[in-house]
């Protein structure tokens, strides 16, 4: 019994829907010849089969497609966005009106980008006023790599 | 012509406004749609209105078919989202279910004479069903009761091969490990 009652299990699964290549269902016949508790269980899952298969299939009522095509007018009926427009311009007018909120938003950026420009540092220590102000490092001992760096972004060493 | 047109020709037809088309895709669908549904929903009057609800996605999504998939996939998948989305939307109904109002006349069931144990055997198969987690009941549904391959499974619930034989195996074994005790009690 070289196959382990797992595998054996899932092969049982498989058999029963048509899944298993010779090779692997002559290794499940062997396992289960000599696996009593395995063969239990195939013997049970041929029961769900049948269980399954013998439960009755049903059929929609006749006013199936009536009732969905009640749904299908109500929703025509109701108005819709691009409503106004006929249907092969909608992808175009969608794509026109992503372009135009793109193209504000950016006129917007490059409007407040000028507004909150501050005019060019000039000297060292204006520039690191502008941007590299790390405060951080002004307790740090004098010493310190913190502290060194900073004198470095102040020009000191220059 | 409609009549021997491919379902894709037919969602093709049926996208350009053609009802004619629709309501013939409609019917050579339907039956199997509904009996998903029914699977999932507790009563007919839900699993109706699930399938109408998956045909009308089918309508309103028509024109973005591709093509690059059959429409019974494409169906499927519809399907099986819809299925699972509107078992999370309701929350589980204790009642216990039974089918034996909707047993088709002249059963096989009740030729033999033991419909109540047919009745019986089925509303204790639906409850063992409905306790299980809903991916692993969808794969069982297509599986069992639509008979479908396990690519087409794979294709319908987005997922790999291995993770349907996986599914499969798994609610199987759940079934089983429900539907034991009765078995060796004889009450199924």
């Amino acid at each position: 019994m070289k196959m382990r009652c797992q595998k054996a299990r899932k092969y049982v699964s498989l058999a029963m829907d048509r899944r298993l290549g010779p090779e692997a269902s002559h290794e499940l016949a062997e396992h289960l010849s000599a696996c009593p508790a395995c063969r239990e269980r195939q013997q049970e899952q041929a029961w769900l089969l049948e269980l399954v298969n013998a439960s009755p299939g049903l059929q929609p009522s006749p006013r199936f497609y009536a009732a969905l095509r009640e749904k299908i007018d109500h929703d025509l009926a109701r108005p819709k966005l691009f409503a106004f427009s006929p249907a092969p311009l909608r992808p175009a007018l969608l794509r026109a009106a992503m372009f135009l909120i793109l193209a504000i938003s950016a006129m917007f950026g490059f409007i407040l980008s000028g507004r909150l420009d501050a005019p060019a540092a000039t000297t060292p220590a204006a520039v690191f006023d502008q941007t590299l102000n790390l405060n951080a490092y002004a307790d740090m001992p004098a010493d310190s790599f913190g502290a060194v760096y900073d004198r470095l972004l102040q020009g000191e060493f220059r | 012509m409609t009549e021997t047109a491919s379902d894709e020709e037919l969602l093709r037809l049926a996208a350009a406004g053609d009802q004619h088309a629709f309501a013939l895709l409609v019917q050579r669908h339907q039956s199997r749609v509904f009996n998903l549904a029914y699977r999932f929903s507790r009563d007919r009057q839900d699993a109706e209105e699930l399938a109408q609800e998956i045909f009308f996605k089918v309508w309103r999504h028509a024109r973005s078919f591709r093509g690059d998939s059959l429409f019974s996939t494409w169906l499927y998948r519809l399907a099986v989202n819809s299925c699972l989305n509107h078992r999370q939307g309701k929350k589980a109904r204790p009642e216990p279910h039974t089918l034996t109002g909707d047993l088709p006349a002249g059963s096989a069931a009740d030729a033999a004479g033991d419909g109540l144990v047919a009745a019986e055997m089925e509303t204790r198969l639906r409850a063992a069903l409905d306790s299980l987690p809903a991916r692993q009941r969808v794969a069982l549904a297509l599986a069992s009761f639509e008979d479908k391959s396990y690519e087409d499974i794979a294709a319908a619930m987005e997922v790999s091969v291995p993770a349907v034989e996986s599914l499969l195996f798994r609610a199987r074994q759940n079934l089983a490990a429900i539907l034991r005790p009765l078995r060796k009690k004889g009450e199924l």
